[in-house]
């Protein structure tokens, strides 16, 4: 292949020195993103998926150590001066960030903001314009009322769609849309899924970084959870949904309401002492004595699929008595 | 709004009132007899005897009930009459304050001026280049600043600049032949000391309002667009900085014109501050009601415009435009 993907993601370690120790919150996932690509990011909070977006972007605070590559169109971020940094950003990548209502500033109109992402983006003042004026209305919006509002004059989804034209305004190669349904009511995720799969059929890969699971099926492409900064399953995202492998994809599919509501029992691992083995583990029905002591590879599942779990063939069975019986994982140790 | 600026307008009066009242209360139980000051004034010698006292306090109405003496004034000045001035004998009390304002207003107005501008550039300087010798130094210099008394500091510029330096003068106001009575390089020490014991206040405000607007999540979508951190910082942190900012420059105001009682009375500024001290050291109590009130009044406006401002600067407070 002669182009490079347009994102690629080796070994990625980011630790932050915080008063009490360091905290791990990545270690080292690898990840692909070709144009064109759709990679969904699924994790809960602590899971590292936010600081992978920042790291994407190479704006981690500076109490952030980051060791391995990242490289957007070959373009190495790890390491890059911050000029080279905001080149990049400027003329390749969109983020589109958590939670609409803040991501605008209050004290600013739409336009103002508008004619702002253009000159940021050096883009042509009038083509620069219309392309945002046509975005917005293809989303729905009125440019010229929407152009004259204060952030705190729109709903939700209408500043969620007013982000999303400011983020297409330059035809970026990668978009990153973080929590894209953070605070949307159920009924506006379809509706962002499909404004999203737009942008990814002009031709710019999405990576889209979640928490809800209705969202990647909505979305497709293939879905990559994160745990403990560990990538711990990836897969095309029906048949990750569908049958997934992993025994905590197997209990976050397992929550959700439609199929039984029932919560992985444990909490989240402290990222400033994470175990040595899988990060998993101390949660882990499937648990064996060698899943604490090293950090199991990741083997190949399906067609494209990895899976960072040896005993994942055994899930099934014993997956199945563990949703019969949950009142056992009360006294399991944490 | 408007509901806002009635309401603060009404209550005005009762604000005046109490403070009036204060006022009155402190100097009715101060061990200082206006009468025996006055006499002792006039006549140059501390004994005068009972019956010229007595005479004075009779003729000044000195000597009926504390309340009366209030309710007396308070009826004069509802006819816009402030009484008369015994510190600078014989004239009205309205006449001495509108001799004085201007010198006061210009050393306020230059002080504020000074303050925000400063305040601004420094802030912001020490926000950018966060944790680096810039930003140490605005720190050190805004603490030392706002800690040291301002008086320490005014006699410290006065040694330095006019007696070893010779570069500015001591005090006065210079030739007043000048269309306001005073040359503007009189200005300089006074106003500029006066700011100094404002500015730490708010160039620390600045710098730390500015770096918590810079985690906003508005300002880190600049940056992610490619905006320079400067850029971010001045265009999408500032102006939401600045909204408290405009509360806060208003609050302040009451300081501002309690140091300039000592600033002009060390500088021997030609202003209400320098009267104000004389007037309380020679229980001239007119005078001094109304000085109060006068800083009770500023006050309250000062707040009612910062509040006003804000709401202008701020869209989620404004009528949105139909």
């Amino acid at each position: 292949m002669t182009t490079p993907p347009v994102l690629d993601i080796e070994d990625l370690q980011v630790r932050f020195r915080a008063r009490h120790g360091v905290v791990s919150a990545l270690r080292g996932p690898d990840l692909r993103l070709d144009a064109g690509g759709l990679l969904v990011v699924v994790g809960e909070s602590g899971s590292g998926k936010t600081v992978l977006a920042t790291a994407l972007l190479g704006m981690l605070p500076s109490n952030a150590e980051v060791t391995g590559s990242v490289q957007v169109l070959g373009n190495q971020v790890v390491g890059a001066s911050s000029r080279q940094l905001r080149a990049l950003r400027r003329d390749h990548v969109a983020l589109i960030p958590q939670g609409a209502s803040t991501a605008l500033n209050p004290v600013r109109t739409i336009g103002w903001q508008a004619r702002r992402t253009v000159r940021t983006r050096r883009l042509d003042p009038q083509q620069g314009a219309a392309r945002i004026d046509l975005e917005l209305d293809a989303s729905g919006l009125s440019p010229i009322d929407t152009r004259r509002a204060y952030p705190h004059e729109l709903s939700g989804g209408m500043q969620q769609r007013v982000l999303l034209a400011l983020s297409r305004a330059a035809d970026p190669d990668l978009v990153i849309a973080d929590e894209p349904t953070h605070g949307l009511d159920a009924d506006l995720v379809d509706a962002t899924a499909r404004r999203l799969l737009e942008v990814q059929q002009t031709g710019a890969a999405l990576l889209v970084i979640t928490h809800d699971l209705r969202l990647a099926a909505a979305l497709g492409g293939e879905t990559a959870v994160l745990y403990g900064g560990d990538l711990l399953e990836r897969q095309a995202t029906l048949p990750l949904l569908d049958r997934p492998a992993h025994p905590y994809t197997r209990g976050l599919i397992g929550a959700l309401p439609e199929r039984g509501a029932n919560p992985i029992v444990g909490s989240p691992p402290d990222l400033s002492a994470l175990p040595p083995g899988c990060s998993f583990a101390p949660r882990c029905p499937l648990v064996r004595a060698d899943c604490t002591t090293a950090l199991p590879a990741l083997e190949p599942i399906g067609e494209t699929g990895m899976v960072r779990c040896p005993y994942h063939h055994e899930a099934d069975q014993d997956m199945a008595s563990h949703a019969a019986a949950p009142e056992q994982d009360r006294h399991a140790p944490r | 709004m408007w509901r806002m600026i009635g309401v603060r307008l009404l209550s005005l009066p009762a604000i005046m009132l109490a403070v009036a009242l204060l006022t009155f209360a402190l100097m009715w139980a101060s061990p200082y007899d206006p009468a025996a000051t006055y006499v002792a004034a006039l006549t140059g010698q501390d004994g005068a005897s009972q019956e010229v006292r007595d005479a004075y306090a009779a003729a000044w109405g000195l000597d009926a009930s504390g309340p009366q003496q209030f309710w007396a004034w308070l009826t004069n000045v509802t006819r816009g009459d402030l009484g008369i001035s015994r510190e600078v004998p014989g004239v009205p009390v309205t006449r001495v304050l509108l001799d004085r304002l201007p010198a006061t207003v210009l050393l306020l107005g230059a002080s504020t001026v000074i303050v925000l501008v400063l305040s601004l550039v420094l802030g912001v300087l020490a926000a950018r280049f966060r944790g680096s010798p810039i930003d140490t130094g605005v720190r050190m210099l805004s603490y030392v600043g706002t800690f040291a008394p301002s008086f320490w500091l005014a006699l410290l510029a006065v040694y330095f600049f006019a007696i070893w330096g010779g570069w500015l003068p001591a005090g006065g106001t210079g030739d007043v032949r000048t269309e306001t009575g005073i040359e503007l390089r009189y200005l300089i020490l006074p106003a500029t000391t006066l700011a100094i014991s404002q500015l730490g206040w708010f160039t620390l405000f600045v710098r730390d309002t500015l770096l918590d607007r810079m985690r906003d999540d508005h300002v880190r979508f600049a940056e992610a667009q490619g905006a320079s951190r400067t850029g971010a910082l001045i265009r999408s942190a500032l102006p939401n900085a600045l909204l408290p900012y405009v509360t806060l420059a208003g609050a302040h105001l009451p300081e501002l014109i309690g140091g300039a009682i000592l600033i002009e009375s060390i500088f021997g500024w030609p202003g209400l501050g320098n009267l104000a001290r004389r007037a309380a050291v020679s229980v001239d109590v007119p005078l001094l009601l109304a000085i109060v009130l006068g800083g009770a009044v500023l006050t309250v406006l000062g707040n009612l415009l910062a509040d006003i401002g804000y709401r202008l600067l701020d869209p989620r407070t404004r009528r949105s435009p139909a």
